[in-house]
């Protein structure tokens, strides 16, 4: 679509588009020429010399065709369809040649001469151009239509033709055999030409082509006429030649080369080229043979009264053909309606059968409230009601209020394909949990109507989740505590507490040791799998070095690392402050390095790497073992899924250890991926946040319009100063005496404090200084400081910043909202002193540097 | 003479374990106290004590009560208590550092390095 529009803008400024213009001024001035030249007699006396008139007029046409199929080198149906116009074109300008020469040559030119075998070829070429024309495919009754209109066409138009030509020639006689025969061809030529237009008109032609085929439909139609009127003309012996009725081949032939400018280029067959949706047919019911046939009708019986050609009896029968006809065709159409609508009703009670008998709750409601429209039976039982009492209910109250959130930061944009579990409320007020689809319902134009949601009632399921949660827990924990008591008692026999103990016990205690550790780590493994399945992790997210994670998880592992004989080393190209739960990302570590110690071979290294990469650290992990077949890359990270199913009893793995690395990772928001080589080694290697967020404090408070100064804020600031260490203080306060003594107060040798008085200074000096504190009343006159934070939020200022709201004021979860601005948290003033602020900002950006 | 610990723990396999370890290679003198109430009864009669290592989750009354009866007159302040708790957490580890703890022991420990472990946490307390 865009592509279209691209393409589209181009050939404004494109010379082609000039040389367009310029080719259709010349031709009109050359009309203008040639019809002047009718009107006032130049050259009196070289009448004849008209035709020529009709040469330049030809070419124009043959060559403004070539020009078109050059110009659809994608299209080979386009192109060849152009080819056979110009050679149509050619053929006339060829006859218009001979015609000329026989006009000087003689003053009464002979008939029927080579030049009537290049007129008629003519016809014969144009019809086959039409034939090329790409059309969509039609249906068995579509066809029948098309052939019924064409013979109610070719019948009326023939009737016309057969009493002003046909009929008098042939009783005229006197002419020979083949004159005779040319001179029928004529109207037979225009009567297929007629009847290929017709059907073409009648059927659906491609966008790019749809100006041209007007251009040639008019021009085809030009030229019909100049022929009956010559034709007549030539009867009567009224024609001569270089008569003006040649303004109508001019005409025609201009038509023709202005079909031929109107094609735009096409590279190829593509869908921009060629979109689908006009090969699409759409029902209508054909006009065409309701005005012909009147037509027809009418001229028949003018004709008929005032010249009496022919016996009553062929008058009546052609009368009654054309009638039966446009019946036939008048019952087809009726008969298509009654299909479509037929269709139509069975269509409609399949969607209502499939959406009233569906297993799953279907809703239909409005964009506003919203408001249910329509509920099906499954979903007004799932929630104890019946239809008719939640037709026209808000859909929203059905909905736990607890989690009424998910549904306010959908837009008509979000809402299609929305996915989520949510709870709703029965009649009965128990909890019934939903799968929620949301779609939207479109209108013809695409204009968005409704909204059907889809509910699948996944209570039971939730219900044996939590249960095999809650079993895997206490299972869990109930295992681990006889363990612990039994891994210790093991550990105080192997360390040789009480003394030294046979070989063969020795060798038995370091096996019950093994396996104990084995079995601890497979619960260990579980249970954290279960807590992140039922979303019970907590990260305790703080900035610390991304060497002390490294040199942490090397030490843990050192001890398999050396009976492995296996070296570890770091390569710390960077050394990131990182925003992560250090505990966590150690247990990363350590996972992946015991898997790369336990699969490396002797003597051989294993690296880690630490590296930045598009705001985020990368580290890696790289072995030089067997490395990992590429059909295993991915499930690797799957739950007990090793590459080799005898590594979980050779190994000692749990096989859950790298579906926890990664599912800590992604909840860190980072990603975890492996890359590895058969019988090169394999590297794993992730992603994580850096700690270099910005901290933002927002001091909220307001005054009561009174005197005095904010002593509060003051002392306040005093107190998290140091944190800040260095940076901006911005305070909004309309109050120009109080504004003055808060920022004399705050000025320190390191902080800069600055003053502005409304929202729109604000937001513009924030934006320009950065500044580490904002101290912000709440309830400024006019605007508030609400205001700020959503203009902020307008332009996207201070979204990566990590803000703390510091107030004393109790705001309510509307007003929580509104303070929202990237990672927001609320510290409220009743329970946390400025000193655990500092604290705070410390943990979240590190120690302030020192001034050395 | 060997220096003294109250060691409060409700599971008795623990406290046999960690008593073995303590006194066997840590040299300590262990007192064992099944519950919190035993430990105050401990504490009471059985003092002085150079060191309390306690567990967090107890039946009855748990670590961190037991650790505020104890402060109210029952221990003298200088006594260090160092916790012994499954949860390891940072918010863990700072509420119970509030509490007056000088420090935490994870759980499970591992009995062979559970007196040096001890001695560290003892040591970094004093030094500061």
């Amino acid at each position: 679509m865009d592509n279209r529009r691209l393409n589209h803008a181009d050939k404004r400024s494109s010379p082609s588009l000039t040389a367009s213009r310029v080719a259709v001024i010349s031709l009109g001035i050359y009309l203008v020429v040639y019809v002047s030249w009718q009107l006032f007699h130049w050259l009196p006396g070289k009448q004849q010399l008209g035709q020529a008139f009709l040469i330049p007029a030809d070419m124009a046409a043959l060559c403004s065709t070539l020009l078109a199929a050059r110009r659809c080198p994608g299209s080979p149906r386009l192109r060849s369809f152009w080819l056979w116009m110009s050679a149509a074109m050619a053929a006339e300008m060829i006859a218009d040649i001979f015609l000329l020469k026989y006009n000087i040559q003689y003053n009464n030119p002979p008939f029927p001469t080579i030049a009537d075998a290049f007129f008629l070829s003519f016809f014969v070429l144009l019809f086959l151009a039409l034939l090329r024309v790409p059309v969509a495919p039609l249906t068995q009754a579509k066809r029948l239509q098309i052939m019924l209109d064409g013979a109610i066409i070719v019948l009326g138009g023939g009737a016309i033709v057969w009493y002003f030509l046909l009929g008098p020639t042939a009783k005229e006689g006197g002419q020979s055999a083949l004159a005779m025969a040319v001179s029928l061809a004529y109207p037979v030529g225009d009567l297929i030409l007629l009847a290929g237009l017709a059907v073409l008109l009648l059927r659906r032609s491609p966008p790019t082509l749809k100006v041209a085929l007007l251009l040639i439909a008019a021009g085809a139609l030009t030229s019909i006429v100049a022929d009956v009127v010559y034709g007549y003309g030539v009867l009567h012996n009224t024609y001569k030649s270089g008569d003006p009725i040649d303004i109508f081949y001019v005409l025609a032939f201009l038509l023709f080369a202005l079909a031929g400018i109107s094609q735009e280029p096409v590279q190829s067959d593509d869908p921009v080229a060629l979109p689908g949706d006009w090969s699409q047919p759409t029902p209508r019911v054909s006009w065409l043979p309701y005005i012909t046939a009147p037509i027809g009708f009418g001229l028949l019986i003018g004709v008929e009264s005032g010249r009496p050609f022919f016996p009553d009896l062929s008058l009546v029968l052609i009368l009654t053909m054309i009638g039966g006809l446009v019946a036939a065709r008048q019952y087809m159409s009726l008969r298509e309606l009654a299909r479509a609508e037929r269709a139509r009703r069975d269509s409609e009670r399949r969607s209502r059968a499939i959406f009233q008998n569906a297993g799953v709750g279907i809703t239909v409601s409005d964009l506003k409230g919203p408001t249910i429209i329509d509920v099906n039976q499954t979903f007004s039982d799932m929630v104890g009601y019946t239809p008719e009492e939640l037709r026209g209910g808000d859909f929203a109250a059905l909905t736990h209020p607890d989690e009424l959130e998910a549904y306010q930061s959908l837009t008509i944009d979000t809402l299609d394909g929305f996915q989520r579990e949510i709870r709703f409320l029965r009649r009965d007020g128990t909890a019934l949990w939903g799968s929620l689809t949301l779609s939207l319902l479109r209108d013809e134009p695409g204009v968005p109507r409704n909204v059907i949601g889809v509910l699948q009632d996944i209570t039971t399921r939730k219900e044996a989740e939590n249960v095999k949660d809650e079993f895997i827990s206490v299972v869990g924990h109930e295992l681990r505590t006889p363990l612990t008591s039994i891994r210790g008692s093991l550990g105080l026999l192997e360390g040789g507490v009480f003394g030294e103990l046979p070989q063969e016990a020795t060798s038995m205690i370091a096996l019950a040791v093994t396996n104990t550790d084995r079995l601890v780590r497979l619960i260990n493994d579980m249970l954290d799998i279960e807590r992140m399945d039922a979303g019970r992790t907590e990260l305790e997210l703080a900035p610390v070095k991304a060497s002390e994670l490294i040199a942490n998880a090397t030490q843990i592992v050192q001890i398999p690392a050396t009976q492995a004989q296996v070296t570890l080393t770091t390569e710390i190209l960077e050394d990131p402050v990182l925003y992560v739960d250090g505990d966590t990302i150690v247990q990363v570590l350590v996972n992946l390095l015991g898997n790369a110690i336990k699969f490396s071979p002797r003597w051989s290294t294993v690296t880690i790497t630490v590296a930045l990469k598009t705001g985020q650290a990368l580290i890696s992990v790289t072995d030089t073992g067997r490395g990992i077949p590429a059909d295993r890359l991915e499930t690797i990270f799957e739950r007990f899924r090793q590459v080799d199913s005898s590594d979980a009893r050779e190994k000692g793995g749990s096989g859950l250890g790298l579906a926890i690395a990664r599912n800590i990772v992604e909840h860190h928001g980072g990603e975890m991926g492996v890359e590895s080589q058969i019988g090169r080694g394999s590297t794993f290697h992730f992603t994580l946040p850096l700690a270099d967020r910005r901290v933002t404090m927002l001091i909220c408070g307001h005054h009561n319009g009174g005197t005095g100064t904010d002593s509060d804020h003051v002392t306040e600031l005093q107190a998290i100063a140091p944190a800040i260490a260095a940076g901006t203080v911005l305070v909004v306060e309309d109050d120009p005496s109080l504004g003055e003594v808060l920022t004399k107060t705050l000025s320190h040798k390191e902080i800069t404090t600055r003053l502005v008085r409304n929202a729109e200074d604000a937001v513009e000096e924030i934006r320009r200084s950065q500044p580490r504190v904002l101290l912000l009343d709440l309830m400024l006159p006019g605007e508030s400081g609400f205001t700020v934070i959503e203009r902020l939020r307008g332009k996207g200022l201070l979204s990566d910043t990590h803000l703390l709201v510091y107030t004393a004021l109790d705001l309510n979860s509307g007003d929580r909202e509104r303070l929202q601005l990237g990672h927001t948290e609320f510290l409220s003033k009743a329970s946390i002193t400025p000193q655990d602020v500092e604290r705070r900002i410390t943990r979240l950006i590190g120690k302030p540097k020192e001034t050395v | 003479m060997s220096r003294r610990l109250l060691l409060v723990d409700d599971e008795d396999a623990i406290r046999t374990i960690a008593s073995i370890s303590l006194e066997r290679i840590g040299g300590w003198t262990v007192l064992q106290a099944p519950s919190g109430q035993a430990a105050l009864e401990a504490a009471q009669d059985d003092g002085p004590f150079d060191a309390v290592l306690m567990d967090v989750m107890m039946p009855g009354l748990d670590g961190p009560s037991t650790l505020e009866r104890m402060r109210a007159g029952l221990l003298p302040n200088h006594v260090p208590v160092v916790f012994l708790t499954a949860k390891v957490g940072q918010a863990d580890r700072d509420r119970l550092l509030s509490l007056g703890a000088i420090g935490v022991i994870p759980k499970p420990f591992d009995p062979m390095t559970l007196p040096e472990t001890l001695r560290q946490v003892l040591d970094q307390s004093s030094s500061e």
